[in-house]
């Protein structure tokens, strides 16, 4: 893998404060650009921390990572709905979900190390990465279709009509499918998360005339998801032309022993 | 809610004991190099699982009996056509025996297993024994996921003000245990295993049992948390 041209933790720290603040603006005006802007940043987050958890060898696949993981950070979503309007306080709502994500990716990750005896140093933080972001993902997807962070709406237009399964495989195939499709000694940083982000915004394309049951102006939010995927998809043809370039030019196996590349 | 508390732990539990049963091989055995269901575990039990939830849910009206014993008939009926078809491809498609290293001869068929596994590998197909061990798994999921499905169904039906798609809101719950507990498992199992006649399934099944159990104790908490407020 080449050296990373964005550092992990700088992708970590603006992921979610960025997405937080996104999700809370969803209530404006035009806040479904919000909405899209949260979940590119939540998905580009989970694929980051993919690609350094996806190395080691869990004694499974690596599509079963992401599965257990947005499966928990689905219920903690749905454990910040509930409680948040059970206290009586619906603003709080990302915050909880977000605590309650980290916690359940902390048990798992506990027992993968004290039980399974499965010795990954970066598994607890990696496992909290990906359950916040699938979960914000999966937020902000879900504010996109319901017009703002208001509780009942959103029980109402994405929960009991069961669409929150479609919005949760959308986050596992836009997570998981770009670090599976681009993994190898020659994987690039830009190359896997454009990937991503074209996969991500094709969703949202989905997920936007879904949001015609709600908003007026879902027809923007199309334009701009579709706009997104094209360039996406633009600039992950240029990255892995590249790729290929430089495997032409120099070739893919490194010469020294310790096989790093 | 104190049922429901007590419902999930035995559901999710009952579906962590039941993917150490399945004899799953992973991507090896569909290259024919290793015994067992040419899948990971993680998606065989999913598949298991919204199969039993789908039957469930169709069966809901009735007494829990039939409710219960109709998710774990349909999960075993599942299991049973895929790893027949398994074998059938295997038998008929690649053309090798169906024979497994990890036992020396099948307790039930008394077949000797070594010198049909082809060298440079541990076997193919899924013997007799390992085929009667996944459809108890199959049992075991089943019934686990037909149980969290009828627990938290009853309970949003009694204690909730939603009176419509309560089918829908138990149906992803209860979809979601088998995603999380099922990849826990396939971690405990870490790799290939034969059923219950294999040697790895002694050494297996406390700790997956153990772990189960605290992983659905908290999840339990969280369901409670979730349906008390919905």
């Amino acid at each position: 893998m080449a050296d990373d041209l964005i550092p992990s933790q700088i992708i970590t720290l603006i992921s979610i404060i960025g997405s937080l603040i996104c999700i809370y603006l969803s209530q404006l005006e035009f806040g479904g650009i919000f909405s899209i802007i949260a979940t590119a940043l939540s998905v580009v987050l989970g694929t980051n921390t993919l690609r350094f958890i996806g190395k080691y060898s869990l004694g499974t696949g690596i599509p079963s990572i992401i599965y257990m993981l947005t499966a928990s950070g689905l219920i903690s979503f749905i454990v910040g709905l509930t409680f948040s309007s059970r206290i009586g306080q619906p603003i709080l709502m990302p915050i909880i979900a977000l605590l309650a994500a980290a916690i359940i990716a902390l048990i798992i990750s506990m027992i993968c190390r004290y039980i399974f005896k499965i010795e990954v140093e970066i598994l607890t933080a990696s496992f909290i990465k990906i359950s916040i972001a699938s979960m914000l993902a999966i937020l902000s997807g879900s504010t996109l279709i319901a017009t703002g962070i208001d509780t009942t709406l959103i029980m109402d237009s994405v929960i009991t009509n069961g669409l929150i399964i479609f919005l949760m495989f959308a986050v596992v195939m836009s997570i998981q499918n770009p670090y599976n499709s681009c993994m190898g000694p020659n994987e690039d940083q830009y190359r896997t998360l454009f990937l991503a982000l074209a996969n991500i915004f094709l969703f949202l394309s989905i997920i936007s005339i879904i949001s015609s049951l709600n908003s007026a102006v879902w027809y923007i939010y199309l334009t701009i998801s579709i706009i997104g995927c094209i360039i996406s998809l633009y600039k992950y043809f240029k990255y892995t032309k590249m790729q290929a370039a430089s495997v032409r030019w120099y070739g893919l196996w490194s010469n020294n022993d310790e096989g790093d590349y | 809610m104190i049922a429901l508390f007590i419902s999930i732990i035995v559901g999710a539990t009952l579906i962590g004991i039941g993917v150490h049963f399945i004899p799953v091989g992973g991507a090896p055995a569909a290259l024919s190099t290793t015994a067992g269901i040419p899948t990971g575990a993680p998606m065989i039990t999913i598949g298991m699982g919204i199969t039993g939830i789908l039957v469930t849910s169709s069966v809901i009206g009735q007494s829990q009996l039939i409710v219960l014993l109709s998710g774990a008939t349909s999960s075993m009926i599942m299991m049973a056509v895929t790893m027949l078809f398994s074998n059938i491809v295997h038998v008929y498609g690649v053309g090798v025996p169906i024979s497994s290293q990890s036992f020396e001869k099948d307790p039930i068929t008394g077949f000797s297993q070594e010198n049909y596994v082809s060298p440079g590998t541990t076997g193919h197909g899924i013997p007799t024994v390992s085929f009667i061990s996944g459809l108890f798994g199959a049992l075991l999921g089943g019934l686990g996921g037909s149980l969290a499905y009828y627990s938290i169904f009853n309970h949003i039906l009694i204690h909730s003000s939603i009176t419509d798609n309560i089918g829908t809101i138990a149906a992803v719950f209860a979809v979601l245990l088998f995603f999380i507990i099922a990849v826990i498992s396939s971690y405990n199992i870490g790799g290939t295993i034969q059923g219950f006649y294999d040697k790895k399934f002694k050494t297996k099944i406390v700790p997956g049992a153990i772990s189960c159990f605290l992983v659905s104790v908290v999840l339990s908490i969280f369901y409670v948390i979730i349906l008390g407020g919905i």
